[in-house]
């Protein structure tokens, strides 16, 4: 294995990475403020990528795709939350989870009818399908402009939650939801407002990741699993923890799907050590949450609670 | 004879508040301890060191002549401490009957049982009977918790506490919300207890701990201010300064 | 939760009739009533499992799916090399779920809320992958199986004794609940869920009797696999799917939580809903998941707690 090779290996672990913290941001204030279970945040995602895919080809232009993914996502935020989650922040989890289950199968098989059961294609936009060199390697231009795109968005994130107003009171939301509402603040306006950033920042990466990941229906929910990983190990309401722990599990994930196949190809049939790369990769993420939970049950940046 | 109760320089912080500030006190055994103080300094923090819901961030804790400080809530209750909550923790779902001996059930062994009922079990059944009986609560031994009184839910609190006669007892507010004669019912019955039982009691009702305490400490900011003889604390000028505007100490 | 006896009449009826579903699907010329049926028992039997720890412990597992995977997958590898021996089957169920449960367990349950539930679907999903790179086993296609489970006195081949071997669990297992509920062990259980600060502070090791009530859920829900794997003569990645553990659910809040009855009565409820929802569209699940959602925002006890409502039990 070359020098090269790990180090192409390593901007996808940070591509990833940064996709995966743009799902995460908003997941894990919904979860931490609104202590709701949002399992349709995969939904949004989804959705935004086929809005991006169906806007580039009927317009051609990547940047009007950009415009209705971010649009969609965070049309679809408000309206999930205004119709359907606000009624149901003071139920148990299990609620929770069984009507955004209900949402999940709606929108995959709405899906499925608008768009067919075959994944849609999107195009690389052409003026970023080359390659750049960075560190000596030679690597698509594309994939390097998510991660430019992702760090964006988590300076974005930063400088909301930690000069502005709005995110000030994201930050006492998160640690004393009751508090907030006791001192005035119309929290209606403020969770529909965390609802949708987070379904922006969802189609964002639906977005991105149409171009080089299957558009197709159901595409939410895998990601979503490593989602949830994420926040698990950041730390719940914690969007810095969610930023370090998406870095690290995209980097484990990759190294999981790419070298481990490499080295085990040393060993047995070439064709069952690649079959085994995303089941490895899959451990190896359970296992860094199991490890980070057995030393760090409530995650590695909680949120303290007043 | 070794107290039944110590706590050495006990600490706790939140944040950048001291919640319980190098306490040290002793409960003697058969005795009762009352700690006192104002509203915010600290008290149910301290219970809640004391009883394992909370670790102290420094500091030491014995329980009849063990060290507890790192012991676990059920490890401390199996080796005879028992607590009562300010706020009435018990189980919505279930009657009277059943929490006082689930309470029980805990010291009998272990529960894993899946077939025959708690309740056919008749020394265990019995013996819950008759500390629901000693906490005033007979008549309303099948109702469930959810039909309960305030009060009523105060009595329920003490008899799962006392149902397994446990050495040392924590009891948070006891007669919080309770009416003059039920209170006067918990008194009698704490009182009933001296020299069997091992008492640290938190209270407001300034009758109750005066009737009932051998020693009384005063807490005030998370610090322990004075502790003494009740006669002591009584005349202790910066008890008075303390309590000015909180509560009338009694003459 | 103790049922009021109208719902164990109502449940008496419904065993009652069960039982007697093969003989009338015989005399009526209806097979497909005895594989429908089948296939509702062995739901049943893994939502009855499930409630033990959601139900009773109030514990929100969503990768219970897994388990129904391993008993499936125990019979399907090992009917793969031609070992038809359901005592066989039965032990490698058993410890592989008793195992995977005890591990996975260890680790989940030292969360809560949340964290809890994302984790067990993180685990399911883990050993879904597995599952699908075992490219030798079938893999994403699956693996079929052609022998079906031997038990020396009864074969798992024959539908009717299918059927019936579900049935006789089905009604076992309700049995049990129903003791269980009264006796120690589910009285922890519920006092887990409603208050585990004092359950400990009572003296209760919670993590103790959790853990031991999430094996045992893990390990009757490996037997609803294996019933299932010779009911379709198929075992696949998608029996772990996140999607049936997600069903499950369903299954245990729409019948009642808590109660003993009501995942026998929420998986006939929903598989009926299903099958007729099946028939009238392919695009069934766009009516069935608004359904959920109306469930969840209305009938917030489930079928049988809206039965028991106005009783004295709150």
């Amino acid at each position: 294995m070359t020098l090269s090779l790990f180090l192409i290996q390593l901007l996808n672990g940070l591509q990833l990475g940064v996709l995966l913290f743009m799902l995460s941001a908003g997941l894990t204030l919904v979860f931490g403020i609104m202590n709701f279970v949002n399992l349709a945040h995969g939904c949004m995602y989804m959705m935004g990528a086929y809005f991006a895919a169906t806007a580039l080809a009927a317009s051609g232009s990547f940047i009007v795709a950009a415009v209705v993914a971010v649009l969609g996502g965070g049309l679809l935020g408000i309206v999930i939350e205004r119709l359907m989650a606000q009624h149901l922040y003071m139920r148990d989890h299990l609620d929770q989870v069984l009507a955004t289950f209900g949402l999940i199968l709606f929108f995959n098989e709405l899906a499925r009818w608008i768009w067919g059961a075959s994944p849609v294609f999107m195009s690389v936009p052409p003026a970023l399908s080359g390659t750049v060199s960075i560190l000596g390697v030679t690597y698509p231009m594309y994939r390097f402009f998510i991660i430019l795109v992702g760090l964006l968005c988590a300076v974005g994130c930063w400088l909301l939650i930690s000069r502005t107003r709005v995110g000030m009171l994201i930050r006492a939301g998160s640690v004393n939801p009751t508090m907030v509402s006791a001192l005035g603040v119309n929290i209606g306006l403020l969770n529909a407002l965390i609802f949708s950033l987070g379904g922006a920042l969802a189609g964002v990466a639906g977005l991105m990741s149409g171009p080089i990941l299957s558009v197709q229906p159901g595409m939410g929910e895998p990601v979503l699993i490593l989602v949830m990983i994420v926040i698990v190990i950041g730390g719940i309401g914690s969007i810095q923890g969610a930023f370090y722990a998406a870095l690290m599990v995209g980097l484990i994930d990759t190294a999981g799907r790419a070298f481990l196949p490499m080295l085990l190809r040393e060993f047995i049939d070439r064709s069952i050590a690649q079959a085994a790369g995303p089941a490895i990769a899959s451990m190896l993420t359970c296992i860094f949450m199991a490890t980070v939970l057995a030393l760090r049950p409530r995650g590695l940046f909680p949120v303290k609670n007043g | 004879m070794s107290p039944a109760l110590q706590t050495h320089a006990l600490v706790k912080r939140y944040g950048g508040l001291l919640a319980t500030d190098q306490v040290s006190l002793s409960l003697a055994a058969g005795e009762v301890h009352a700690i006192i103080g104002p509203n915010g300094a600290g008290k149910t923090t301290l219970i809640g060191q004391l009883s394992g819901d909370l670790s102290p961030d420094s500091g030491e804790i014995d329980l009849l002549g063990q060290t507890i400080t790192h012991q676990t809530s059920w490890q401390r209750a199996l080796s005879g401490l028992g607590r009562s909550y300010q706020i009435s923790s018990t189980f919505p779902e279930f009657t009277v009957l059943q929490c006082v001996a689930l309470a029980l059930q805990a010291h009998r062994g272990n529960s894993f049982d899946t077939w025959r009922p708690l309740l056919s079990r008749a020394e265990q059944t019995t013996r819950a009977e008759q500390a629901i009986a000693q906490a005033g609560l007979s008549s309303r031994a099948e109702r469930h918790v959810s039909e309960l009184a305030h009060g009523e839910r105060r009595q329920l609190e003490l008899a799962m506490v006392l149902v397994a006669e446990p050495r040392v007892l924590l009891l948070d507010e006891p007669t919080a919300g309770m009416s003059h004669h039920e209170t006067h019912s918990v008194v009698d019955l704490l009182a009933s207890f001296k020299g069997r039982y091992s008492i640290l009691l938190v209270e407001h009702d300034m009758q109750a701990v005066f009737a009932l305490a051998d020693t009384i400490s005063v807490l005030v900011n998370g610090r322990i201010i004075a502790s003494g003889r009740p006669a002591e604390i009584r005349d202790n000028p910066d008890v008075r300064t303390a309590y000015l505007g909180d509560e009338e100490l009694p003459q | 939760m103790t049922a009021s006896p109208m719902v164990n009449r109502l449940l008496i009826g419904l065993l009652a009739l069960l039982a007697f579903v093969p003989l009338y699907a015989q005399w009526a010329g209806e097979p497909f009533l005895i594989t429908f049926l089948s296939r509702v028992l062995i739901f049943a039997l893994a939502a009855l499992s499930l409630n033990i720890i959601l139900g009773f412990g109030g514990l929100v597992s969503f990768g219970h799916a897994l388990y129904l995977g391993l008993g499936a997958y125990s019979v399907g590898l090992l009917a793969h090399y031609q070992i038809d021996n359901g005592w066989l089957q039965l032990l490698v169920t058993v410890a592989s779920c008793a195992v995977v449960g005890l591990l996975t367990g260890w680790v989940s349950l030292r969360t809560t809320g949340i964290s809890f539930i994302m984790i067990t679907l993180a685990f399911a999903q883990m050993f879904y992958y597995l599952f699908v790179s075992l490219k030798q086993y079938g893999g994403d296609d699956g693996l079929s199986i052609s022998l079906k489970s031997d038990f020396g006195f009864i074969h798992l081949g024959s539908p009717i004794t299918l059927y019936y071997a579900a049935f006789a669990l089905v009604a076992l297992v309700l049995w049990w609940k129903q003791r269980m509920i009264q006796a120690p062990f589910g009285l922890v259980l519920q006092g887990c869920r409603m208050n585990e600060a004092r359950m400990k502070s009572l003296g209760f090791p919670t993590l103790r009797y959790k853990l031991s009530a999430y094996v045992l859920a893990c390990v009757i829900a490996g037997l609803a696999g294996l019933l299932y794997a010779n009911l379709t003569g198929y075992t696949s990645p998608a029996y772990l799917n996140w999607t049936i553990s997600g069903e499950l659910i369903v299954m245990v809040v729409l019948g009642g939580m808590g109660t003993v009855a009501g995942p026998l009565i929420g998986t006939l409820v929903l598989l009926v809903c299903e099958e007729l929802l099946k028939a009238w569209t392919s695009h069934w699940p766009i009516i069935l998941g608004p359904l959920i959602v109306l469930v969840v925002m209305t009938a917030r006890r489930g079928l049988v707690g809206y039965l028991m409502r106005g009783k004295s039990s709150p």
